[in-house]
């Protein structure tokens, strides 16, 4: 999966996963955004990113979701899937 | 007491784990030993008190406690208070920054901060031998034992986090597997060690929610951190079966832990009020009263008043009644039981008289055709403060609303404002938007 790709499936999941609160605009997501400051996700929307991404990707490990700080780390445990 | 060089080395025999798999702490504990061996650094750390900063979770529980075995007092901080502490210990780099500072070093001692009710960190200084009996009493509460492990999901610094996740796994000898940030409940699925887990109200309700099912190591699950019903419980409780479910009560300035109570299915508690927020009774060597009209109750609804032997060491007068911690926290203490009403800043005082929201709400969710109801406070020129009453329901007549209002409740209780909606606007978790209901009492044609 490239970079942009797994970017894409990002947006989508923010655009259409209620529970997790973003306060920017999904389609204006980037790679430098960082969760807490700039998307605005406190731990409980950072847990239901996590877990709608693991139900596409069964094998993403917490340990690693939990170390997310932003986009770009996102992404980059999204391309080793 | 135990010697704090006694807990040190409990410590490292303890097993860790992280994310359910088992860790070499002595890495950990080699890098901090290393830093502590140089005699200079720790004559700097005695009768100082010495800042706390995040850190990997297991470098961070140890440190604390050689600090303490260093004869200094650990002030444990996010970093937004590390400027009033003299020393500021910053990726195991001792450097001396000294500050005008009010706390006030103590060996055996230690300071956590509370968010205050004021929105100034206030902080509460706590004795170790204290915390280590308040640790025993949360174990005995939760039935942990030397068998259980621990998932750490909640942060360290917090009083609640030295109590729950360094202190208990001392004093009783549990395992410990930090699982910090990732909140739900999956990973459980594949563990193979019985675990524990302490939740707030807001994970308890995301855990409810998430699609996740049973997870049969899952042996405990505890709430605390704030109240949630006894039909929160129940779902709870179907979805993981397995599982044995506690409430808990506790606030910083009691050392932190005073109240559990395990929920049962069948219990005949549920059965006098599904709506009320049930936390448990009161500790082993905890007693709680309630305070009203300026007397001390055993029974009745009332300010909380506790009395532990692990209360923190600086309570100031305001927050005792009778040398016991007067907290600012309404409930009503039936059976031993406690059950709470709700903080002393949600009260809604109306020209002189206390009313209590939940208690309009509780009345309210009676009526058939109510499928909820809420209380919210709005200033108001003449009274101070007015309540506001939402109803949810379809089919509700403001006459009949009414009706039932002037006969069951008090007059100066009766909202001066009611909305019957058909569906109550809800945030993101799917809880009731109470802003923006609050929003509608602005609109001036209401």
């Amino acid at each position: 999966m490239t970079e942009q790709q797994a970017l894409e499936v990002l947006k989508d999941i923010f655009i259409k996963t209620p529970d997790i609160s973003c306060k920017k605009n999904p389609k204006e997501i980037s790679l430098t955004d960082t969760l807490r400051k700039d998307l605005g996700l406190d731990s409980i929307s950072h847990t239901s990113l996590f877990y709608e991404l693991q139900d596409i990707y069964p094998d993403l490990q917490e340990d690693e979701g939990a170390q997310w700080k932003n986009v770009a780390d996102i992404i980059a445990s999204l391309c080793k899937q | 007491m135990q010697t704090i060089t006694s807990l040190v080395k409990k410590f490292k025999s303890l097993e860790f784990m992280e994310f359910h798999k088992p860790i070499d702490a002595s890495t950990y504990f080699q890098k901090v030993d290393d830093l502590f061996s140089n005699t200079e650094f720790t004559a700097n750390i005695k009768n100082h008190i010495i800042g706390l900063e995040d850190e990997h979770e297991l470098t961070f529980a140890y440190t604390f406690l050689k600090i303490l075995e260093a004869g200094g007092t650990p002030c444990l901080q996010q970093s937004i208070l590390s400027h009033q502490c003299h020393y500021h210990l910053k990726n195991l780099v001792l450097s001396k920054e000294k500050n005008n500072c009010s706390l006030q070093p103590q060996q055996n001692t230690y300071y956590t901060f509370s968010s205050g009710s004021t929105g100034v960190p206030k902080p509460i200084h706590l004795s170790l031998e204290k915390a280590l009996q308040n640790a025993l009493m949360h174990a005995n509460g939760f039935q942990i034992t030397s068998d259980s492990t621990i998932a750490q999901t909640l942060p360290l610094y917090h009083s609640y986090g030295i109590i729950a996740y360094i202190l208990t796994p001392l004093v009783v000898g549990a395992k410990l597997n930090f699982c910090p940030k990732i909140i739900g409940l999956r990973s459980f699925k594949n563990s193979t060690t019985k675990h524990i887990i302490h939740i707030s109200p807001s994970q308890l309700r995301f855990i409810i929610k998430d699609k996740f099912n049973d997870a049969p190591y899952l042996e405990t699950i505890t709430i605390g951190a704030g109240a949630c019903t006894f039909e929160e419980l129940e779902k709870l409780q179907n979805k993981f079966p397995h599982s044995s479910i506690y409430v808990s009560y506790g606030l910083s300035e009691a050392g932190p832990r005073v109240s559990a109570g395990k929920y049962f299915a069948k219990n005949s508690l549920i059965n006098i009020n599904p709506e009320a927020h049930w936390i448990g009774k009161p500790l082993t060597g905890v007693t709680c009263w309630v305070l009203n009209n300026n007397q001390l109750l055993h029974e009745g609804i009332g300010r909380l008043i506790i009395d532990t032997p692990t209360a923190m060491l600086n309570i100031e007068n305001t927050e005792t009644f009778n040398n016991m911690l007067l907290t600012r926290d309404h409930v009503e203490l039936r059976n031993n039981e406690i059950y709470f009403i709700s903080r002393e800043d949600d009260i809604i005082k109306s020209g002189g008289i206390s009313i209590y929201p939940s208690q309009i709400e509780q009345k309210i969710r009676t009526l058939d055709k109510v499928s909820e109801s809420i209380v919210l406070k709005k200033k108001d020129p003449f009274y101070e403060e007015i309540p506001v009453l939402f109803v949810e329901s379809s089919d509700l007549e403001m006459s009949s609303l009414e009706d039932f209002l002037s006969e069951n409740l008090p007059e100066s209780w009766i909202p001066k404002k009611i909305f019957i909606l058909p569906v109550f606007p809800k945030n993101s978790l799917d809880k009731i938007d109470r802003k923006k209901l609050l929003s509608m009492t602005e609109d001036p044609a209401v």
